[in-house]
């Protein structure tokens, strides 16, 4: 069984080690072209449909599991990869959030005293849910 | 659209956390799914439970076919993540089989999608600190603000994340302590104190949250400098500050 996994690792390891060989073109894995409708969607600036210049998604191998199969694609930037998508997995939602779309959040340093910093909500370390009780997530969560 | 009379808070503990459901102007029933599906990633991926995939799997009991497919789609994630952080993100960082520095954004990301697919068209969900908002925000100017916690001083914030359908996750040495192990020394990282990465995916996020505070500074920065669509805000152990270029803001 533990073939199996590095069946997968093996494919994406594999892909990582062709990958740094600029203009080496990977034997193992599909270049995207079958993949169109997901492509459109992929990719750190493929919302125009074409990726910029030296930048190229390439699909991994499909893994087939008794649940159906499950694909990554990843995009490639001068022989870096700067993404990974999911083409294809069983029953989920379409993972299609499109980078080239995104809208950056912006940061605000401002004086916060914390308990009037008016925050929806709040991101740090993983507290666990003993920690949770002190948090100012919790004073949200209760209407604060 | 939205009704600032109607808005639903909930905190449930799943996955060794609290979950916390913010959902503006709606709907229990939508939650209730998603915090069944939270439940279910907990038994599935949980490395504390014997009985869960990941463990019987990576004791050689189940074979990754033989796993809820979910799996394999997580492992391989996990692969593709650790080769973009150069292997500073590492499913085996501690030995055994633990893909959480993944699962967790992950579920907290797709637990975010099922409201959405339910109807609801503003929600923030937030994953013991990992957080993916969706939509306009409650707030006039339909931003929402997601304040950054302090790690050197606890119960303050050190700034404020604003704007609309974004994740915000974030590694450090508050609350947990040293919980992150630096897979090239098998110690824990040193120089950071936290670090948040923002972009559109939290599973991605907090992927690349946990590989950034695993590199240290000043790796962290350089590397994190090179992402696309996504940006870091980090705190050295000495309470300075740095961001990437992708940060904008004030």
């Amino acid at each position: 069984m533990r073939r199996v996994i590095f069946a997968i690792v093996g494919t994406i390891a594999g892909l990582a080690a062709l990958l740094s060989f600029k203009s080496h073109e990977p034997a193992t894995v599909a270049a995207t072209s079958g993949a169109t409708g997901a492509t459109g969607a992929t990719g750190a600036a493929t919302a125009t449909g074409k990726p910029p210049a030296g930048e190229r998604d390439i699909d991994g191998n499909v893994a087939n599991t008794v649940y159906g199969p499950v694909q990554v694609q990843v995009v490639v930037k001068d022989s870096k990869i700067v993404d990974v998508k999911i083409l294809e997995q069983p029953s989920s939602t379409a993972n299609d959030l499109q980078i080239g779309q995104f809208a950056f959040p912006q940061l605000i340093k401002e004086t916060l005293a914390a308990q009037s910093a008016h925050v929806d909500s709040v991101s740090g370390a993983t507290y666990t849910s003993g920690g949770y009780v002190q948090s100012l997530q919790s004073a949200l969560d209760n209407g604060a | 659209m939205l009704d600032g009379r109607l808005r639903l808070r909930r905190a449930v503990p799943v996955m060794g956390t609290m979950v916390s459901f913010d959902v503006p102007g709606s709907a229990n029933g939508a939650v209730d799914e998603a915090v069944r599906w939270l439940h279910w990633v907990d038994r599935t991926f949980s490395t504390y439970r014997p009985d869960s995939a990941i463990c019987r799997l990576d004791r050689g009991e189940l074979s990754l076919a033989e796993c809820p497919p979910e799996v394999a789609f997580v492992l391989a994630s996990c692969e593709a993540v650790a080769a973009v952080s150069d292997g500073y993100f590492s499913v085996r960082a501690a030995g055994v089989l633990d893909p959480s520095g993944y699962v967790k954004g992950w579920a907290i990301e797709r637990a975010a999608q099922l409201l959405t697919a339910a109807g609801s068209e503003s929600h923030c969900v937030n994953g013991g600190g990992d957080v993916q908002c969706a939509g306009p925000g409650p707030r006039s100017g339909g931003l929402w603000r997601i304040g950054i916690s302090d790690p050197l001083q606890p119960g303050s914030l050190v700034c404020v994340v604003s704007g609309r359908d974004f994740a915000v996750a974030t590694s450090g040495i508050a609350e947990r302590g040293a919980h992150i192990i630096d897979p090239c020394t098998g110690r824990p990282p040193s120089g950071l104190a936290s670090v948040t990465i923002t972009g559109p995916s939290l599973a991605l996020a907090d992927a690349y949250a946990t590989a950034a505070f695993a590199m240290g500074q000043p790796r962290a920065r350089e590397w994190a400098d090179g992402l696309v669509g996504y940006a870091a805000f980090g705190i050295t152990a000495d309470g300075s500050t740095w961001r990437t270029s992708a940060f904008g803001g004030t």
